[in-house]
């Protein structure tokens, strides 16, 4: 098994609202990035990434449970691996009155960086023109891609991106999402918090699905996809159908042809199902599975099986 | 040291910092030239024109007495006896001097450590304050200071290196700015031959000290309360409340012997190594007393204590704060 960059155990966050209420963030979280690739941190908004990465970087305190990044405790030991990380957290934030090069500069001489350190940073991300403009006239790309320099000022061997593509244009899109392969694949650790998708099908090699503050499923992507199927069901009484599989314990979809029935369970199984509650198929084919589909089944199945807490996040 | 370097260049390049440094120079300066136009000398014209003026005053009441004289029925006066006594003693406005007419008073040295030398440090005092202030509160609107703990999460490190910066541009700047203020009237008062012992000038000179330090703290305690409220505006409103409101609430609550207690007044016991304050307590009914019985004199010793208690507990307060508390 190789060297986790992080680790977390039971990880919790809980706020007190102003009105008294207790909200749960992050519920015994456990949480393990290899070291190398590009490791995606997937989940709704409000699912409780953005809390998680900050309870790892020290911005936030957990509540309980264990922190470990390199192998090292943290908050404890956070100064000592903090020069190896590089970390974006919910939108950039720089001074907005100074230049975009005088906010690198005052970030790289923290650290005791050259000043030099910033012209590669800045030219890396193709910054190096606007660089003397300050920072509240740059465009939300722009500002996205000041922020991935800031990080690279430190030759991170973890990069931690929360939703490092929101606001950005197609091209823009692209252009980080080819950023973030080509650190992994220079072996920097990279874990990409993302609702997206398809952004994470696309970059990463395994992921980390989580929604109201919990784990649903970790694994190589490939591995997830592969632990469930969408059928596509046909039948004559959709709405009878669709009641009897639910039942089942299937998570079942609405589309024009029929019905899409996410499961990790057999065809004869929805056969089954079906047939003894007087229901007859008329098709059944597997449909291709994807990340989404895993996603949406497993955090259905999250609010279903944790109706509780909705009210407690809310 | 790198750390606080950093923080100095920060404090530099922000623009607020810089206008109110500007600030810390140029209303100095202002009140400096409108002592010195205040307290210039009497030229030959005035003179001459005060002596016009009596010499006018002396002629119209000439005319009214030569009247009253004339006619005394009419001015009220006795009719009979010394008439023109009465009128004099009447309308006579005696040994009328032409320096009456010049107001103006000359440059007293000595009177201004007390005067504008008070009101000079109370004004660097209020801009450094929110030089301190502003500095941490730019920090926490913008979140920039979530991404300064990416880069050193020790966050004691980061509060003392800022509240050093704010420390020490607070202590040279006061410096700098009262040395200036106090060599620019000494020339003048050379210029004007206007005297003052070498006492007068170790007073304010030891007055100007003390006054650096209380700014000092006033601009350090500023960024303190800023980092522990996390805003420039819930700052400068417990900042008024408590230089206005407050004091003004808590002698109408507690009375006049809440002097004591006052921040004006240990402030004004430390710049002036002592400080008499009212204190109806204090022997007033004590009849042989006389009229500065109620007064009761506050030391360098306890203004001191005073000032150091508030500033470590706002400190203190916003360290914990700053420490224990999740950074958005």
């Amino acid at each position: 098994m190789s060297e986790l960059v992080i680790e977390t155990r039971g990880l919790n966050k809980t706020f007190h609202t102003r009105s008294g209420a207790v909200r749960v963030a992050v519920r015994d979280l456990d949480l393990a990035v290899p070291a190398g690739g590009v490791h995606g941190f997937l989940g709704p908004n409000g699912s409780g990434k953005t809390t998680t990465i900050r309870m790892l970087l020290g911005l936030s305190r957990p509540t309980g449970g264990s922190m470990r990044l390199f192998g090292q405790d943290v908050p404890q030991r956070l100064p000592e691996v903090m020069p190896w990380i590089g970390a974006v957290v919910e939108s950039p934030k720089f001074s907005p009155n100074f230049t975009g090069r005088q906010n690198l500069l005052l970030l790289a001489r923290a650290i005791g960086e050259q000043d030099s350190r910033v012209d590669e940073a800045l030219a890396l991300v193709s910054l190096t023109g606007r660089d003397r403009d300050r920072y509240r006239a740059y465009s939300l790309g722009m500002k996205q891609r000041l922020a991935i320099a800031a990080t690279l000022l430190k030759q991170p061997r973890l990069l931690i991106l929360d939703e490092p593509t929101n606001g950005l244009d197609p091209a823009g899109i692209r252009e980080i999402r080819e950023t973030i392969r080509n650190l992994g694949e220079r072996g920097v650790t990279v874990l990409l918090s993302s609702h997206i998708l398809a952004e994470v099908q696309q970059v990463c090699d395994s992921a980390t699905i989580i929604g109201h503050g919990r784990m649903l499923a970790s694994g190589r992507v490939d591995d997830l996809i592969g632990t469930s199927t969408t059928y596509r069901v046909g039948v004559p009484d959709p709405d009878t159908a669709a009641r009897l599989l639910v039942g089942g314990g299937h998570t079942v979809r609405a589309e024009e042809r029929g019905l899409l029935v996410d499961t990790q369970a057999s065809p004869g199984e929805i056969t089954r199902t079906l047939a003894d509650g007087g229901v007859y198929l008329t098709e059944l084919s597997p449909v291709r599975a994807d990340l989404e589909s895993v996603f949406l089944q497993l955090t259905e199945q999250a609010t279903l099986g944790h109706g509780t807490d909705e009210g407690a996040l809310r | 040291m790198r750390l606080v370097g950093v923080e100095l260049t920060r404090l530099r390049w922000r623009r607020a910092v810089t206008i109110l440094l500007a600030g810390c120079v140029l209303v100095p300066a202002l009140v400096w030239y409108s002592l010195v136009w205040d307290t210039r000398p009497v030229t030959a014209e005035e003179i001459r024109q005060a002596k016009e003026v009596v010499a006018q005053n002396r002629q119209d009441n000439q005319q009214m007495i030569d009247e009253c004289v004339a006619r005394p029925e009419e001015y009220g006066v006795p009719t009979t006896g010394d008439v023109e006594g009465a009128c004099e003693q009447t309308f006579g406005f005696g040994d009328e001097q032409y320096e009456w007419y010049l107001t103006r008073q000359p440059l007293d040295v000595g009177d201004q450590r007390k005067g504008s030398g008070l009101g000079v440090i109370t004004i660097l005092a209020a801009f450094l304050m929110l030089v301190g202030t502003t500095f941490a509160g730019h920090d926490w609107n913008s979140g920039s200071l979530s991404n300064q703990l990416l880069f050193e999460p020790r966050r004691l490190r980061v509060w003392g290196a800022k509240a050093v910066a704010v420390g020490a541009v607070s202590l040279v700047v006061s410096l700098v700015v009262l040395t200036a203020w106090w060599a620019a009237l000494w020339l003048v008062a050379e210029q004007r031959d206007v005297q003052a012992s070498a006492h007068t000038w170790e007073l304010i000179r030891n007055s100007a000290l003390r006054g650096s330090l209380v700014v000092t703290l006033a601009a350090v305690a500023g960024y303190a309360l800023t980092m522990f409220f996390r805003s420039t505006v819930a700052t400068l409103g417990v900042m008024f409340a408590v230089a206005v409101v407050g004091q003004i609430a808590a002698v109408a609550v507690f009375g006049e012997g809440v002097i004591r207690w006052l921040i004006p007044t240990n402030v004004a016991a430390v710049v002036f190594n002592g400080f008499d304050y009212y204190s109806p307590d204090h022997f007033c009914t004590n009849a042989d007393i006389g009229p500065n019985g109620c007064m009761e004199h506050l030391g360098l010793g306890a203004g001191t204590t005073y000032l150091a208690v508030l500033v470590a507990l706002v400190v203190g307060l916003s360290v914990w704060s700053f420490r224990r508390r999740d950074v958005p």
